[in-house]
């Protein structure tokens, strides 16, 4: 029983670090509607930058988070307004240079910091003890962030201004734009966000993982699980696929073994996709994408 | 792909519109030329850097052409790693317990995973852009999944070692000359079927990557060519795997990383969509991975960066700028003067032919009310989400019948078209052609039974001649025109002296017209016109009153949805009025232009002492007003 409780807790707090990893991924696809694959990279580059500003600078850890997320954002930013724009409506165009992004990311981490993972130890060390069972401050800081978060993007997104306002360019761009809105200011905004998310997430989490110039692409197969199954653009479907992806993989890991539990998850998606192409929750036909 | 690069000279008859252009095999001649060049002269098979770098660059070549078949129908792949890996582990398990028979194991890691290809592009192949993209990297790391976890026949993660090289007779290929020329025997069979499948179906893929939907409603069957270019690039990529383990002479799943995919995109872009990219960008990124060897990050740096500048600044890769180099040199050799200017002869067409009137000399043709019922379309409703675009609307078209349907914008006319061609599955209600039950089908299954469509905004393939065109429409479509008549369709629309040029760059009118044209030529037994005048010209649309009729007079029957009142009363016997969906009125143009809910419709009047006023004033032309909007906004997006 108490391994059952210790699995559950795991799996939710992993499922929630997870669901902090896809939410910028799948917000970048869901207004922008481009498959970010540079996403990891800028998971690995907000690391780096608590990294660096709390170990090398001697700074707090919270400077290092606001720095990191402020660091992922602006890069972001500027990537939608210089790159990603210009392109805009060629998916496959866009798909290649978030690729190339991510490979210069990956590279410039490299180079700056070395092929060593980084000892990175994070601002919170204590354990939560209820029982038998254990729970890193650490892990809690980061669900209690994760759920702001989420919350913080579902208000941005259908309780603003700027948020309806996307929306409608996310539907119609044409359309949007004919009536006033200006996706040169608001597009760069919400790639930076989503950026700045995966950098938010980057500087909480590698303390927990690792931290290593290519640790990002695991960050982004999460992602691309979560939101396939979650249904891409999705926000809801993407953090309950985060939740569930999370504790397949600690009960797996638990009682089955290792590998396992990824092959268990990747086959289940090929399965889905046959059944149902638009996710769990995905309504819309994105057979015509 | 090497279409378009040298235009035949020769203009406006159908025989030459049927001419094949024998450029398409010399570029891939060019290639097996070099590659048998360096594969016979001993001194490049004998120099120790090219033993292991001509292997490396061949599997890089043959994983990217396995990217750059898919690119060739819109479709953005990861899946080289997985399919290497089954051609890899195909070569582990056959050469170690069955047989080290080169030919046995080239054709086995052809074969295996392109069968396998077959019911993985079944369900995949259902996806579109994104969504397959995605999918297939998530089919990578499922392979290598598999592999880590058959331990028993796959060795799991610590891989089979001790597999036997490929053997001829009594040659081994494991090192030296003898792996080099066997790596290059195994990239030319691979080169040539990749050849082979984008030369025989180099319209449907051309087709496809341009204009799937225009493709399909003349009859392509876009799932069957992905197939064919999916199965083909498993094959591919299988060989790729296969000089990678015999390489090696272990085969591990670190070998198949998914991520390793990102390297082959890379040279795929970065070489371009020629059949030489897959080798030039191959040969590019190699020499990076050899160049930075200890430095990797750099040669990461380099490739991430000339990702980003191809996409943005030369969207045909390295070997597109070399193409528009060669020609832009060739141009300024052969002409000193100021380029182009008045080299074509000034087209016939509409744009400065004022003195074009509309013709008075067609009389309307009667209504159709006897004979076969080809076209009958019953209670035909289409929902979306609450909103009811289409409500409950029934017609029939005869043989040689012309039915014009018309109504406000949102009238739901566009909608009624989309899914009598296919566009559109209905919610409600059935279409039957010639007795035959076809509601909901695809596309290109309503145009192989004899349903054709023009589209409101222009569709053509706009890269292409427009003599290229007209060969894919004849190549997709199972009915054609004979060639007197094709000349015929092309002289009234002024297309004949424009066959050889680019489709996207005709005036908007000429573009229109040869949209209209290509399902025209196609023989319909049923056409559906989308607003054909809308953005012409005046002096236009002329053509189409003489389209419309050529297509009446041998059998078609056509349905026109227009906001030209003046076009629709000359051409149409009998209109369709519709409003929200619904159908409104029904009958000869006199009468039901005067029913005074149509004019409702239209002008929005409700009093009735108005409608009374305005009963008698109406001309037919005012009735257009409403849609003016419609035609400017085309205008602009004209400019």
């Amino acid at each position: 029983m108490g391994e059952f409780i210790q699995t559950t807790i795991g799996g939710l707090t992993l499922g929630a670090q997870y669901a902090l990893m896809a939410l910028g991924f799948s917000l970048a696809f869901g207004i922008l509607r481009v498959i970010n694959f540079a996403h990891g990279a800028f998971y690995v580059v907000g690391g780096y930058l608590a990294y660096w500003i709390t170990n090398e600078v001697g700074l707090p850890y919270v400077l290092g988070v606001i720095v990191a997320v402020l660091g992922t954002a602006a890069i972001g930013y500027v990537f939608e307004l210089f790159v990603i724009e210009r392109r805009i409506d060629d998916h496959l165009a866009t798909i290649v240079m978030t690729l190339g992004a991510s490979l210069i990311g990956g590279a410039a981490m490299l180079s700056l910091f070395g092929a060593q993972a980084a000892q990175f130890e994070g601002g919170l060390t204590g354990t939560f003890r209820f029982g038998g069972v254990f729970v890193p401050h650490a892990r809690v800081m980061i669900i209690a962030v994760a759920g702001l978060a989420i919350a913080a993007v579902y208000l941005l997104l259908y309780k603003t201004q700027v948020g309806n306002a996307l929306r409608a360019l996310t539907d119609d761009r044409e359309m949007a734009v004919a009536m006033g809105m200006r996706p040169k200011v608001l597009f760069p905004m919400a790639f930076a966000i989503a950026t700045g998310l995966a950098g938010l997430t980057g500087a909480l989490v590698t303390p927990q993982f690792s931290l290593a110039p290519f640790v990002g692409e695991h960050v982004l197969m999460i992602s691309f699980l979560a939101v396939i199954l979650g249904g891409l653009g999705s926000l809801p479907g993407a953090v309950i696929a985060s939740v569930l992806v999370g504790l397949v993989e600690a009960f797996v890991g638990t009682y089955v073994g290792g590998s396992w539990a990824p092959l268990i998850l990747f086959t289940g998606i090929l399965v889905l996709l046959v059944a149902r192409p638009s996710g769990l929750l995905g309504h819309r036909t994105i057979i015509d994408a | 792909m090497p279409k378009n690069l040298a235009p035949s000279t020769t203009s406006t008859t159908s025989s030459a519109v049927r001419r094949r252009s024998r450029h398409v095999l010399l570029l891939p001649g060019i290639t097996l030329l070099l590659v048998a060049l360096g594969f016979f002269v001993p001194k490049l098979t004998a120099d120790p850097f090219l033993i292991s770098f001509v292997p490396t660059v061949l599997i890089t070549m043959l994983a990217s052409m396995h990217v750059w078949l898919l690119l060739r129908v819109n479709l953005l792949s990861f899946a080289s790693p997985p399919f290497m890996a089954v051609g890899g582990y195909v070569l582990a398990l056959v050469a170690t317990n069955v047989t080290s028979n080169a030919i046995v194991l080239i054709v086995a890691c052809v074969v295996v995973p392109a069968m396998l290809a077959i019911p993985l592009g079944l369900v995949l192949l259902r996806l579109r852009g994104t969504y397959f993209a995605l999918v297939t990297f998530v089919l990578a790391q499922v392979v290598v999944l598999i592999v880590v976890i058959a331990e028993g026949p796959l060795g799991g993660s610590s891989g089979l070692s001790g597999i036997p090289p490929a053997t001829l007779g009594a040659t081994q290929f494991a090192a030296g000359g003898d792996l080099v020329r066997f790596s290059v025997i195994v990239a030319l069979v691979g080169m040539a079927l990749a050849a082979t499948v984008s030369i025989v179906w180099r319209r449907h893929f051309a087709a496809i990557e341009e204009n799937e939907p225009l493709a399909a409603s003349l009859g392509l069957q876009p799932w069957r060519y992905k197939t064919y270019a999916f199965v083909s690039a498993a094959g591919v990529a299988g060989l790729a795997g296969l000089i990678l383990i015999n390489q090696l002479g272990n085969a591990h799943p670190d070998s198949f990383g998914p991520l390793s995919a990102v390297n082959h995109v890379a040279a795929s872009v970065i070489g371009g969509p020629s059949f030489l990219g897959p080798a030039v960008g191959a040969l590019i990124l190699a020499w990076l991975v050899h160049v930075f060897a200890s430095q990797a990050q750099y040669s990461q740096l380099l490739l991430g960066a000339a990702l980003i500048l191809v996409t943005l600044f030369a969207k045909r890769g390295l070997t597109g700028l070399v193409v528009d180099a060669a020609k832009f040199l060739a141009r300024a050799v052969s002409r000193p003067g100021p380029p182009d200017t008045g080299a074509r002869a000034e087209p016939r067409s509409a744009e400065g032919d004022t003195t074009t009137q509309v013709p008075n000399t067609l009389t309307r043709r009667e209504s159709v009310t006897t004979g076969e019922v080809v076209l009958s379309v019953d209670a035909l409703a289409k929902r979306f989400g609450g909103v009811a675009a289409v409500d409950g609307v029934s017609l029939e078209l005869r043989k040689g019948d012309i039915l014009g349907v018309i109504g406000p914008n949102g009238a739901g006319k566009t909608t009624l078209i989309n899914m009598i061609s296919g566009a559109m599955v209905p919610s409600g209600g059935r279409v039957t052609l010639s007795g035959k039950a076809l509601t909901g089908s695809s596309p290109q299954t309503m145009s192989r039974h004899g349903i054709a469509r023009s589209y409101q905004q222009t569709s053509v393939f706009s890269g292409a001649t427009v003599r290229e065109n007209l060969r894919r429409a004849e190549a997709f479509s199972k009915r054609w025109v004979s060639d007197e008549e094709l000349d015929e369709l092309l002289r009234e629309t002024g297309l004949d002296a424009r066959l050889d040029d680019i489709a996207g760059d005709l005036p908007y009118g000429l573009q229109k017209l040869l949209g209209l044209l290509l399902p025209l030529a196609t023989r319909p037994a049923v056409l559906l016109l989308d607003e054909p005048a809308a953005g012409l010209e005046v002096s236009e649309r002329g053509r189409i009153d003489q389209l419309v009729e050529w297509a009446a007079e041998r059998g078609s029957a056509v349905l026109l949805v227009e906001h030209d009142m003046d076009l629709v009363r000359r051409i149409c016997p009998r209109l369709l009025v519709m409003d929200t969906g619904k159908e409104l009125a029904h009958g000869t143009p006199e009468v039901v232009l005067t029913n005074p809910d149509v004019i409702t419709a239209y002008l929005g009047v409700a009093d009735d002492e108005e409608l009374a006023d305005i009963a008698d004033l109406v001309e037919p032309s005012v009735l257009a007003e409403p849609e003016a909007g419609t035609h400017r906004e085309e205008e602009i997006h004209r400019g």
